[in-house]
């Protein structure tokens, strides 16, 4: 076929917005700096320089002396590794849940609740009303040895203990339920400023709802999911209630761990070392996984 | 879906309803769009025109009534499972994918495999010249750039009928009138049927075959863009197509081929032919461009009416007059730049002429000033 159409040079148009003075942004970010630095920045040094310090006597009553103790960090590694694996594995689960039942949920509010899409809002917010721990501790009646839950499912045979309550599945379950609302609200986001004619456009072109939904749906809610799960899975890494209140002796997190250094043992170089190694972990996994996730371009 | 452009299919739209709540917004539509026309829906906003074309797509479920492309049922199916495609209004371009993608879209859903798509894709870009662009993001392209890439984006899918949503809207002037023309050649070269859907009644009448005119959910009158320009069935698509001088009278009497019908301050001869009604109260009508000046007042001349001149305005190719008439109506009248000397002033006393045979006769009782609202609207 012959070129029908004629070239026409891209539109050169540039927004013309000006601000008298140039330093007008930078001033609106002074608040939030001077935040940052007082409560970020200042207390992350006081701990970096924590996490170095030594022992001056035998007991944490004798005070800690400036130092450079490598050997902090080198044993949070050896001592606590399996700790470490442990966070990431359930808070990488607790994402993971939080994702399959966030995603339904936020389309739905988003497409199909109509004129419920406010009232659902703030169901899914009203949790927070409760306080996180008395929310946990009601998880312990409900996945409860004699509980309902419990019953059932040990009923079906699918436990090899016969209970939910103090096993990984407990401490994952609250997790999930702890940061469902984190997940959430991304998504809907993400979900609520799609363009409906997108959707529309990928059904006239062929795209059947499961084609449309992983085609067009979800890689444009991509930013909302990138968020939902950094909001999930960066505090769930670092939870100590969930382990805590619904977890057996043998599902410590590095939460639970530096909980105890810092309030239980009163080491506190040995628990900035360890707050600092999770920190660092944290920091990288989310490079990566946003590396990955290439949304860049979408944010 | 499938490749043939060559079965002949016609899509048959009978007594389609469709009702939101108590709201209805296409009342009982039959039409037939003949295969391989170009066929325009033309209203103003809100007339149940973008409606009935999502019916077509899919998008929306007739309350009622049966859509057929041949002889096949399509009411029912799933819009993915039509052999018809739709050019958005905002054009919908995925933005995440870049424009290479965006017009395999349709071919890759529909179980076109690889070398196929590359070179169906590339033949497409290579039609409206943006091979260089395929691996741009839809947001780098400009409003023109991205209106193209949303045809093709249609057409590479070789679909039964194209659908065409007030595409060129957010384009400038300029630019429309020149992708009207690129639609109109892109048409007869593939030969699908186009249904377009737009408000712009210049832009309907340049580019369609066949124009269904649509107000209220119902169709006014239908046919050949000429045909319905000189001689409007109602007040609606003689205000609404164009620009018309109405006015109210009453059938005296015949005189051969021709009615005569008493208007304020004399009478109007119109051919029984162009008239829908040829008893009592009737409506006349005619195009402003159609009118004159009569220079001598004695001359003779077929229909004629009385008025001073309140406004004289100078496009350059045409001078156009209002004038308060007899008629007890603000006529307009159009005349070409043809005599640089002699020009009516505003306040003189003039006759204003038409032949019988641009005359045309209405039912009466229609609302004279039907349609006039959107004159000049050219912008949702």
């Amino acid at each position: 076929m012959v070129a029908l159409i004629p070239q026409r040079q891209q539109a050169d148009y540039e927004p013309t917005i000006r601000r008298g003075n140039k330093l007008f942004p930078y001033l609106l970010l002074l608040p939030g700096l001077a935040w940052l630095g007082v409560f970020f920045i200042t207390p992350l040094f006081s701990l970096l320089s924590t996490s170095l310090m030594k022992w001056a006597g035998s007991t944490p009553d004798d005070g800690f002396l400036p130092a450079f103790e490598i050997s902090n960090y080198t044993e949070s590694f050896t001592l606590y590794s399996e700790q470490y694996l442990r966070s990431f594995v359930f808070a990488g689960l607790a994402t993971i849940f939080a994702l399959l039942i966030a995603y339904p949920l936020a389309y739905f509010i988003a497409f199909k609740s109509g004129k419920f899409k406010n009232l659902l809002l703030v169901l899914v917010v009203a949790p927070f009303f409760a306080s996180f721990l008395i929310r946990t501790y009601a998880w312990r009646t409900i996945l409860a040895d004699d509980g309902a839950i419990n019953t059932f499912v040990a009923g079906l045979g699918l436990l090899p203990d016969d209970r939910i309550l103090a096993t990984p599945i407990a401490v994952v379950a609250g997790l999930t339920y702890n940061f469902l609302p984190f997940m959430t609200l991304p998504l809907y986001a993400a979900l609520d400023r799609l363009d409906p004619r997108l959707i529309e456009a990928s059904k006239d072109l062929y795209a059947n709802p499961i084609q449309g939904l992983l085609r067009v749906t979800f890689p444009l809610s991509l930013p909302g999911v990138v968020a939902g799960t950094l909001l999930t899975f960066i505090p769930a890494a670092g939870d100590y209630i969930n382990a805590q209140l619904l977890g057996g002796p043998r599902d410590k997190m590095i939460g639970n761990v530096i909980q105890s250094q810092f309030i239980t043992i009163r080491d506190y170089p040995t628990a900035a070392a360890l707050s600092f190694v999770l920190l660092l972990s944290i920091l990288i996994l989310v490079t990566i996984y946003v590396r990955r996730a290439g949304t860049e371009e979408l944010l | 879906m499938s490749d043939s452009y060559t079965e002949p299919e016609d899509l048959e739209l009978i007594r389609v309803s469709k009702r939101f709540g108590g709201f209805t917004a296409v009342d009982d539509l039959s039409l037939v769009v003949p295969s391989g026309s170009f066929f325009a829906l033309l209203g103003p906003s809100g007339c149940g025109k973008t409606t009935t074309l999502r019916m077509v797509a899919g998008l929306e479920q007739p309350t009622e009534g049966q859509i057929k492309l041949g002889s096949k049922d399509i009411t029912t199916l799933r819009p993915y499972k039509r052999p018809i495609n739709t050019v958005f209004q905002s054009y919908a371009l995925f933005p995440h994918l870049d424009v290479f993608e965006n017009v395999a879209f349709g071919l890759r859903r529909s179980g076109v495999k690889g070398k196929e798509v590359e070179s169906r894709v590339t033949e497409m870009l290579e039609l409206i010249e943006l091979s260089h662009l395929a691996s741009r993001k839809p947001g780098q392209l400009s409003g023109g750039q991205q209106q193209r890439v949303a045809v093709v984006r249609a057409l590479v899918n070789r679909p039964h009928v194209l659908l065409l949503d007030e595409p060129l809207g957010a384009l400038d002037l300029k630019l429309r009138r020149q992708m009207q023309i690129e639609l109109k050649r892109i048409q007869s070269e593939v030969g699908t049927t186009f249904v377009h859907v737009t408000h712009d009644q210049e832009e309907a009448m340049t580019m369609a075959d066949t124009i269904a005119i649509m107000n209220q959910g119902v169709i006014e009158q239908m046919g050949a863009p000429e045909e319905m320009y000189e001689l409007p069935k109602t007040a609606f698509v003689a205000n609404f197509l164009g620009q018309s001088n109405l006015v109210e009278g009453r059938v005296s009497s015949s005189e051969g081929d021709n009615l005569i019908v008493d208007v304020p301050g004399g009478q109007v001869r119109v051919m029984k032919s162009r008239a829908t009604d040829h008893t009592g109260s009737v409506v006349v009508g005619v195009r402003p461009e159609k009118m004159w000046v009569v220079a001598n007042s004695e001359h003779e001349v077929e229909n004629s009416v009385r008025g001073e001149v309140i406004d004289v305005s100078f496009t350059g190719v045409s001078i156009q007059y209002t004038i308060e008439s007899e008629w007890d109506r603000t006529i307009t009248c159009f005349e070409q730049n043809l005599d640089v000397e002699k020009r009516v002033v505003v306040g003189e006393k003039v006759r204003i002429a038409w032949e019988i045979d641009n005359t045309f006769g209405l039912d009466g009782g229609e609302d004279l000033e039907a349609g006039v609202e959107y004159l000049g609207d050219t912008e949702e």
